[in-house]
């Protein structure tokens, strides 16, 4: 009797889901016209329940219309699907009525462990759209939410993935791979498809959330480049450890600003309570960062030779970020590509994934493309705004790694590398400048604008042309005491860095930095400044500009404009690096050769305070005070500028208001 | 309807404000200390939303979703000085 108890009740338990399991198709619709995008079926037409399949409504009109136009059901209403491949041209499935319609899809139920070859095709993707024109899932709501078949927190089993993607080849992974590229975009009939466009919500999915496939790596795309995506347009949640890291094939990709959010399925499904919760992921607790067991490793919206990315992400949790490889622009100075960075220093990136824009590893791969030649002028391509939202799990463990964990959560952790360029292969191979802004929140930084640790850029790359670079650190800004802002300890022969404004009088740093950042009163501005003493180091900055609470620089080279700067090294201007401007520059400590020009380098200077007896050398070009001199060339004594004072900077606007 | 295109939000406000006369430390607003722009901040629900630059007072902003917004306000002289931010005030949008 207690075994026919527990069955009844299991089976009662069941019967919700059961008795909605029902496969429809289009005899269960009354579709009247041929649906039409201004005119799609309403699902209201068709008689579906919970937990129904709709597979076979959608598969039923692709092959009497040709096309897939639908309209949510204006209702809450929970369907299951089933892995379908869509060759359509056009594939409509939206709501654009009302927010409360709230329509959640989710896999046909089957269970990883004992499915194989096709019947595990289910676990992996849902819907796949093959050479299309136009696919608009989702709509102005975001009221459309996938739901994958997460495999929970356990110990993730071996399991093998079939051959379903296109792109892959059956490989052994494992159950945490469930998901891999929920829904898919591919392009493979030497089309150019028009539009992809994926304004809805993904929960618990593993890998990919989006997945697209078209041409292969190597060729930069072209607005004629065949098997591509024109446009990616992407919105929404995406509780995924990959957001949208399409693969390749989109020429232009924009994220919603606003309503992108890349979160770690994990924590959204079970928090975080600040310390490792006891829960295990892949064997190991939550938050290791062990990038085989799939571990936070968020992908914000990579891009792949891609031809330009905008709009923005908000990225959760940590985990990686938005590793735009090979892409010709990220933003524009009008419009800076934005990225949110919400409650990151939870469990702190791995090593391979730090929060941020970022591109690491070696090789070919992490290639910043400028332009498909590497062509053309040498300004900014990638604008990027950093806003640190507050969090809601304040600042995570402390230290930089977790009890229980495995060696890939010992590092820093923050935005590490928020701009990190290597190229240690080939030095012809280019990219172009940044213009990036770390945004805190303006009037309350505590609450919001602090910065954590970690190192904002990293660059150890392109060591032979100079690109314009500029950051920015907004007013209100926090940085912690941490921070590296600019490590170059790695180059040898110095870094290239030119056009960068590392600081900001507004921007705030807290005291106690260290002995090796000397403070002056609350602001402190530095292009670089030496990590360590015992390293060749260049600073190659331009707009090396005073500021309230500027210090000396220790050496300046290879910039486009330096003014207003105290030097006690001295300016490499380098070679074959244009024209250099160097006005009002005081040169402190004894007679020594204060500038250098080398072959192919023009410097036009003025305005020197130098110790007597000093002197420019090199086998470049100079021009002193207006007229050509030769090399080397023995500096007229001065005392003019001197004393270099930093102007104050503008008064606050008052008054006006918001109408 | 129309589904390619970003849905755009209707309301727009105008953030007035009245521009600074002299430096911090009391010199004119002259060569490269003149202001050359001016930057509007938006916050809704307390969160930063985004900021934009515009050459004068008053600035128009535009797509916004609804919600209660609070502006912000700074100077950015020609060299890239740039003031502390001057609250401006709030706005319901809706």
């Amino acid at each position: 009797m207690v075994c026919w108890f527990k069955d009844s009740l299991l089976i009662l338990l069941l019967l919700p889901v059961l008795a909605g399991a029902v496969d429809r198709d289009l005899d269960d619709c009354t579709v009247g016209s041929t649906p039409t995008a201004e005119a799609p079926l309403d699902l209201d037409a068709c008689t579906i329940e919970n937990g129904d399949d709709i597979s076979g409504i959608l598969s039923g009109l692709a092959s009497t219309y040709g096309d897939v136009y639908v309209r949510a059901p204006s209702r809450t209403a929970n369907v299951v699907a089933a892995y379908t491949v869509f060759t359509v041209d056009d594939f409509y499935f939206y709501e654009d009525q009302s927010a409360a319609n709230k329509l959640t899809i989710q896999h046909v139920t089957v269970d990883p462990n004992t499915c194989s070859g096709a019947a595990c095709k289910g676990f992996f993707t849902l819907w796949s759209f093959s050479n299309f024109d136009n696919v608009l899932i989702g709509g102005s709501n975001l009221s459309i939410t996938f739901v994958g078949n997460h495999p929970g927190l356990g110990n993730c089993s071996v399991h093998y993935r079939p051959a379903v993607q296109t792109g892959y080849s059956a490989s052994a992974a494992t159950i945490c791979d469930i998901n891999y590229g929920f829904v898919e975009f591919l392009v493979t009939d030497s089309s150019i498809a028009n539009l992809a466009d994926f304004r809805a919500n993904i929960r618990f999915s593993q890998g990919y959330a989006l997945y697209t496939y078209g041409n292969g790596s190597g060729v930069m795309y072209t607005a004629s480049t065949p098997n591509t995506i024109r446009n990616l347009n992407v919105a929404g949640s995406f509780y995924a450890t990959n957001g949208t890291s399409f693969h390749t094939g989109v020429q232009n990709a924009w994220a919603d600003p606003d309503r992108y959010v890349v979160s770690d399925p994990f924590m959204r499904m079970y928090g975080w309570t600040g310390e490792v919760p006891g829960k295990t992921q892949g064997g190991l607790p939550m938050g290791c960062q062990d990038s085989s067991n799939d571990q936070v490793r968020i992908s914000g919206f990579g891009g792949y030779y891609t031809i330009s990315i905008t709009g923005g992400v908000t990225l959760e949790y940590g985990g990686g970020g938005v590793g735009q490889r090979y892409t010709n622009s990220v933003g524009s100075a009008e419009s800076p590509f934005i990225v949110r960075l919400k409650d990151w220093e939870v469990t702190g990136p791995g090593t391979l994934y730090q929060a941020g824009v970022r591109v690491k590893k070696t090789g070919e791969s992490t290639l910043f493309k400028g332009d498909p030649h590497d062509e053309g002028p040498d300004e900014p391509r990638r604008f990027i705004r950093f806003i640190k939202l507050p969090d809601d799990y304040g600042s995570g463990p402390a230290g930089d790694s977790l009890t229980g964990c495995a060696v890939d959560n010992n590092y820093a952790d923050g935005i590490s590398n928020a701009v990190r360029m290597e190229n240690s292969v080939s030095p012809t191979r280019y990219t172009r400048g940044w213009d990036v802004e770390f945004a805190g929140d303006w009037r309350t930084p505590t609450n919001g604008g602090t910065f954590l640790r970690g190192q904002l850029f990293y660059f150890s790359w392109d060591q032979y042309r100079a690109y314009n670079n500029t950051i920015r650190i907004a007013p209100g800004t926090v940085v912690d005491d941490t921070i590296t802002l600019v490590d170059t300890s790695t180059v040898t022969g110095g870094g290239t860095f030119t056009n960068l404004r590392a600081g900001h009088p507004g921007a705030q740093w807290p005291t106690g930095y260290g002995t090796s950042f000397p403070t002056s009163g609350t602001y402190y501005n530095y292009g670089f400044y030496r990590t360590d003493l015992n390293k060749p180091y260049l600073c190659r900055a331009a707009d090396c500009n005073a500021g309230t609470g500027w210090q000396e620089q220790t050496s300046v080279g290879r910039a486009n404009t330096i003014t207003d700067t105290n030097v006690s090294g001295s300016i490499a201007v380098g070679g074959y690096a244009g024209t250099t401007t160097i006005s009002n520059v005081n040169f402190s400590g004894a007679a020594r050769a204060v500038i250098t020009i080398d072959t192919g380098s023009t410097a036009v200077i003025t305005d020197l305070c130098v110790p007597d007896g000093s002197t420019i050398t090199g086998t470049g070009t100079l021009t002193y005070e207006g007229s050509s001199e030769s090399l080397p060339f023995n500096i007229p004594n001065s005392t003019a500028n001197c004393a270099i004072t930093a102007d104050g900077r503008p008064n606050a606007p008052s008054g006006g208001g918001v109408n | 309807m129309n589904f390619i295109a970003r849905v755009g939000w209707s309301t727009r406000v105008l953030v007035s404000w009245t521009a600074p006369t002299t430096n911090t430390d009391g010199s004119a607003l002259t060569g490269d200390d003149a202001i050359a722009e001016y930057r509007v901040a938006w916050y809704l629900d307390d969160y930063f939303v985004n900021s934009a630059r515009y050459s004068a007072s008053p600035a128009q902003v535009s797509d916004l979703a609804p919600g209660d917004y609070d502006f912000y306000v700074t100077a950015i002289a020609v060299d890239g000085e740039e003031s502390d931010p001057w609250f401006v005030g709030s706005k319901t949008v809706s």
